[in-house]
């Protein structure tokens, strides 16, 4: 159908719907039509959307569900008058007043079953996921077939997953991690279940739909583990079926490790680290034994294979261990460079200083890391002013840009503190008035919602006559880091 | 008592609510982490436990629905 309506190889075919049997068919046919998926989540603000929808440039969007508002106000927002076809894949009629879909599933429905020849091959992007920007707007990153076909072979063989597993599938398809879900439980033969998105907030629930379904891999983002841990929802027989547990996207705290490791004795634990550029996650570590310290870090191991973890120095150097330096990665996962830009790939992906072959790139991770004595790296942290909440990779630059547009605001700065909560890094706002403008945080909230997704708007907010300074003349975050710290 | 949970949405949470019987989830006012922070929030301002339980989206679908849901613990304590 999407070769039907022109679709070329490499093209791209954005995807707009929730994560559903629906979407993942949509996705094998988008990979199968030799084109790359792009998936949008229907929970973002259209303007966003509509800047991932340009940058892109899909000859198709493939929708579904209640987006049919979303797709006339995407429609109405587009800059360029090359038109973008739709494809509705429910069963009932579209009901937007604007979009009319090119084919709809009843038209994929009646297609004949044949396989088509397809052409890509390993060096061909499959995927490009957006990721948050520091100067304001997201960042497409292309991701290859040979990219995640390294990481699921490592992944199925590393993990054992055959064909008796039951997989969970909880991370929404704009997440990378969907990808291991998806294409390691097909590559294994085993099953996917995926977990409705209404359990996320109510544990109990998700609790019971992990021992019903005898899930035996579960694989999210740490603050859905602390969001578990703090409601005490893992039952008290635990859950039998599951033989692995796994995480990525940011730091477990070692108090919920602990938890969940004390109540589930027999599952064994693997932390999982890296950045999208660098495909799905770049190294691992199992947890050998529960720890004793609820202070000790855990580390993020070593790396998967064809990958490699290196900490330099600012001259590109190793540093010694036990010291200091800058996380870069090397090897199979690196994505060909960011989507469209060349100055910002230019930035992170740098030759290998030591290495002659110019194909040798490093990506630079922009996190602080250290090789401990025991031979595994060690994450410490970021060097510049992006966080994790709840699994998202969010560049305050960016929050901070779209608060300097909004005109009742003189001055404004975003800074994330850390709290004990599941949340990760709490987004805090500190704000100044314009003059005579009357704001409250209800409203600017608001406001920054129309453009910024939810999980990207502050939750602390404080106003001041005047943000405090230091001797160069900048916001001093770290006076507002100890404010807003105190407030807590 | 919807009132009173307007202005505290508004105050508390920074969340502007339209109306008692806007849906909460579906206006993606409510996620997982404003979610528990509600919770602490009701628990601090009502006087009262919410245990695992109870946590069923219709409680806390809308403020109107929260009002009832408090009305009924209260009463049977």
């Amino acid at each position: 159908m999407l070769k039907a309506i022109g679709c070329l190889r490499g093209d791209r075919v954005a995807l707009l719907m929730r994560k559903s049997p629906t979407a993942i068919v949509a996705i094998l046919g988008i990979l199968k039509a030799d084109c790359i998926y792009v998936p949008l989540d229907p929970a973002s603000p259209v303007p966003r959307l509509a800047h991932m929808v340009a940058s892109a440039e899909p000859r198709c969007i493939l929708a579904a569900g209640p987006t049919a508002a979303l797709l006339d106000a995407l429609r109405a927002a587009q800059q360029s008058s090359r038109s973008i076809a739709i494809g509705w894949m429910e069963r009932e009629t579209v009901a937007g007043t604007q979009v009319t879909a090119a084919f709809s599933r009843h038209d994929v429905e009646s297609c004949a079953a044949t396989p088509l020849a397809y052409r890509n091959g390993p060096q061909d992007t499959a995927y490009i996921l957006f990721t948050s920007g520091s100067t304001g707007v997201p960042k497409g990153v292309p991701i290859t077939h040979s990219n995640v076909a390294h990481f699921i072979a490592w992944a199925t063989r590393y993990f054992g997953i055959s064909p008796s597993d039951r997989i969970s599938g909880h991370p929404p398809l704009h997440f990378d991690l969907s990808v291991f879900d998806i294409f390691g439980t097909f590559a294994a033969g085993a099953q996917l279940h995926l977990v409705p998105h209404d359990l996320t907030l109510l544990p109990i629930r998700l609790a019971h739909f992990i021992t019903a379904s005898e899930l035996t891999q579960w694989f999210s983002v740490p603050s859905l583990l602390t969001y578990i841990a703090k409601f005490d929802a893992i039952p008290a027989n635990g859950f039998p079926a599951l033989k692995r547990l796994l995480w990525c996207g940011e730091v477990l705290p070692t108090p919920v490790l602990m938890y969940w490791m004390k109540r589930l004795p027999s599952v064994s634990f693997t932390n999982l680290y890296g950045p999208t550029e660098a495909t799905i996650a770049s190294s691992y570590y199992t947890v050998p034994t529960c720890p004793d310290d609820p202070t000790a870090p855990i580390p993020i191991g070593t790396a998967c294979d064809g990958e490699e973890l290196l900490v330099l120095d600012e001259r590109l150097q190793p540093v010694r261990p036990g010291q200091t330096g800058d996380l870069y990665i090397r090897g199979v996962g690196l994505s060909p460079g960011y989507w469209r830009d060349p100055e910002k790939t230019r930035t992170a992906f740098l030759a290998n200083p030591n290495s002659r072959d110019p194909s040798d790139r490093v990506y630079k991770t922009g996190d602080l890391a250290r090789l401990g004595g025991d031979g595994a790296v060690y994450f410490l942290g970021r060097a510049d002013s992006q966080i994790k909440t709840r699994g998202y990779r969010i560049e305050l630059g960016e929050i901070e840009t779209h608060l300097h547009a909004l005109p009742q605001l003189k001055e404004s700065a975003v800074v994330a503190i850390n709290t004990d909560g599941f949340e990760g890094a709490t987004i805090c706002c500190a704000y100044v008035p314009a003059p005579g403008a009357a704001v409250t945080p209800a409203a600017l909230r608001q406001e920054l919602a129309k453009t910024l997704p939810s999980y990207m708007l502050p939750t602390g907010w404080r106003m001041f006559d005047a943000l405090p300074k230091n001797e160069n003349g900048k916001v001093d975050r770290r006076q507002l880091i100890d404010d807003f710290g105190r407030d807590r | 008592m919807c009132n009173r949970l307007t202005q505290f949405f508004r105050d508390k949470l920074y969340l502007e609510v339209p109306s008692p019987d806007t849906d909460l989830i579906e206006a993606g006012l409510l996620d997982s982490l404003n979610f528990a922070q509600l919770m602490v929030h009701i628990e601090q301002e009502f006087a009262m436990h919410i245990s695992p339980e109870d946590l069923e989206f219709d409680h806390f679908r809308t403020i109107a629905n929260i009002a009832a849901f408090v009305a009924t613990m209260s009463s049977a304590t």
